[in-house]
């Protein structure tokens, strides 16, 4: 993928738009690991320290059965996950935005996703986890949106028909 | 009224083969600084270092990361020599006065991890 400015700037605004970020344990200690903590002076483009100011004021729920704390403004979700999303989803606000491998897929199995964003990128790469691998029925989408970056990506937005 | 739930992914391609999606990746760029980002030393001094990571998470799940073998390079290596111990680790010295950026890139793939930065003092 080619995470340019475009790219950090339309995630700024999905995270802006999201009330919380809904994360399984990889994903969180993932983006923990990487924006976190700050960067020395100069040595990242400033778009991607906005990204990383965003990432961190961002409120979080790691879904994990294994993880004792989780301090980066989050709290962790367990138990029964559909429940779990369930209740969550019923809080007033706008929305959750969740990414990751494992837990979409856990997600769109349990039918909870409401919209989809895919980020096609203009390069094969030829290896990598399969998205929603393994995912038991089809899911038919209706696309709802359709940007395109100056790097060529195209970030597309879907809803299930239901 | 209920909150909406967004699943976001950027995928590198997406191949609709029958009714199979065959690639694409979940989020943003993965990146550890190397340790230390930057070191002060005198001149004849010399640290260890460790590289750090970067990579996109098409790759990004921890298990299917780069594998963590590097060549590190000096931007001036009259000021700092870099010296492999394995892997991941090198040895920094310092040579003469001034600053120098070491960057370990992996193996594989020639892609750059985030640098050392050394300033050398006499």
């Amino acid at each position: 993928m080619i995470p340019d400015e475009d790219l950090h700037r339309n995630a700024i605004e999905n995270l802006e738009w999201a009330d919380a970020l809904l994360f399984g344990r990889v994903t969180y200690e993932m983006m923990e690991a990487g924006w976190r903590a700050p960067a020395p002076a100069g040595t990242r483009p400033e778009w991607m320290e906005s990204f990383a100011h965003t990432m961190n004021a961002a409120k979080k729920y790691v879904v994990s059965s294994t993880l004792d704390r989780a301090d980066w403004n989050s709290e962790i979700v367990r138990g029964d996950l559909g429940n779990a999303v369930r209740t969550l989803k019923e809080h007033p606000g706008r929305g959750l935005l969740t990414g990751g491998v494992t837990l979409p897929l856990a997600l769109a199995e349990l039918g909870l996703i409401d919209e989809y964003e895919l980020v096609v990128h203009p390069r094969i790469a030829g290896h990598g986890p399969t998205l929603f691998q393994g995912l038991s029925k089809l899911v038919d989408l209706k696309v709802v949106s359709r940007v395109e970056f100056e790097s060529g990506a195209v970030a597309m937005r879907y809803v299930p028909r239901r | 009224m209920q909150r909406t739930l967004i699943a976001a992914a950027a995928a590198v391609l997406v191949l609709g083969c029958d009714d199979h999606i065959e690639t694409a990746c979940a989020g943003l760029e993965f990146t550890a600084l190397s340790t230390p980002d930057t070191a002060t030393l005198r001149v004849g001094a010399s640290l260890t270092a460790v590289a750090g990571a970067q990579y996109d998470t098409c790759v990004g799940e921890p298990s299917l990361a780069p594998p963590r073998q590097f060549v590190w390079r000096a931007s001036d290596t009259t000021i700092v020599r870099v010296q492999p111990l394995d892997s991941t680790h090198a040895e920094i010295t310092a040579l003469r006065a001034g600053t120098a950026t070491v960057t370990p890139s992996y193996r594989a793939s020639g892609d750059a991890v985030p640098p050392v930065h050394i300033t050398v003092i006499p």
